[in-house]
């Protein structure tokens, strides 16, 4: 029972990194709630590593992986004909807010992403890890993180496996 | 000047991230407007009705953020 509270504590700690910086990260892009791919790029900086271990073994750093999300946004304005000059609207978005609302807001794929990566966790009798995260991500199979994955040509299960491996090493 | 293309309707997995690309679109000009705005003296009553929306929602989503110039 004391190890579940250790665990139920730990978890919300967790919570309470992974969210806002999720959220900050959306925002730094000018979006105002983060989506899949903003908590995964937030799981990059958990301590534990997990995920940032298991992007690492499939050639993928936070940087890069911003870079695709970025990239297919692109490709798929351009399908519909638009061009967006998006250095320069960057370069006039507002930062970030300085503090978190305190209210973690996130898109409704997001929010499934997170509710799964606790039920992966829970199930593995484990504290929730980034890599947990990360996992849940990859069972996505539409939308921006997948896209983004395509184009960086990483099969999905692939670094799945590589999620559950980092997961079963660090116990 | 770009015209936009309506997306093929045999590729619902394009059209619809054409969609999201365009939602992302909007909110980073919104950031990006709304911030001008402020730093020439607008109000969030003139933002609100220049958008359409509330100044409560308005300043509910933009306030934390904007940078307010000194002048």
């Amino acid at each position: 029972m004391f190890r579940q509270l250790r665990r139920a504590r730990a978890d919300v700690a967790t919570m309470h990194r992974l969210l806002p910086a999720a959220e900050r990260l959306a925002q730094r892009d000018g979006v105002d709630v983060p989506g899949p791919e903003h908590l995964v790029l937030a799981a990059f900086d958990l301590d534990d590593g997990t995920a940032r271990h298991a992007l690492a073994d499939v050639g993928i750093d936070g940087a890069r992986l911003h870079a695709a999300v970025v990239a297919q946004h692109a490709d798929a304005l351009r399908t519909v004909g638009v061009v967006a000059d998006e250095d320069a609207i960057a370069a006039r978005l507002p930062g970030p807010p300085e503090r978190p609302t305190g209210v973690h807001r996130s898109t409704a794929t997001a929010q499934a992403v997170f509710r799964r990566a606790v039920d992966v966790a829970r199930a593995d009798r484990s504290p929730l890890r980034s890599g947990h995260v990360l996992l849940a991500a990859t069972e996505i199979e539409h939308g921006t993180l997948p896209r983004a994955l395509d184009h960086l040509a990483i099969d999905r299960t692939v670094l799945a496996a590589a999620a559950r491996r980092h997961l079963a090493a660090a116990g | 000047v770009h015209d936009v293309v309506v997306p093929d309707p045999d590729h619902p997995e394009e059209a619809l991230a054409a969609v999201v690309a365009l939602r992302r679109l909007a909110d980073r000009l919104e950031a990006a407007s709304v911030q001008a705005a402020v730093e020439q003296g607008w109000t969030w009553a003139q933002i609100a009705e220049a958008l359409g929306v509330t100044k409560q929602a308005v300043h509910k989503k933009h306030a934390r953020r904007v940078r307010r110039s000194d002048h």
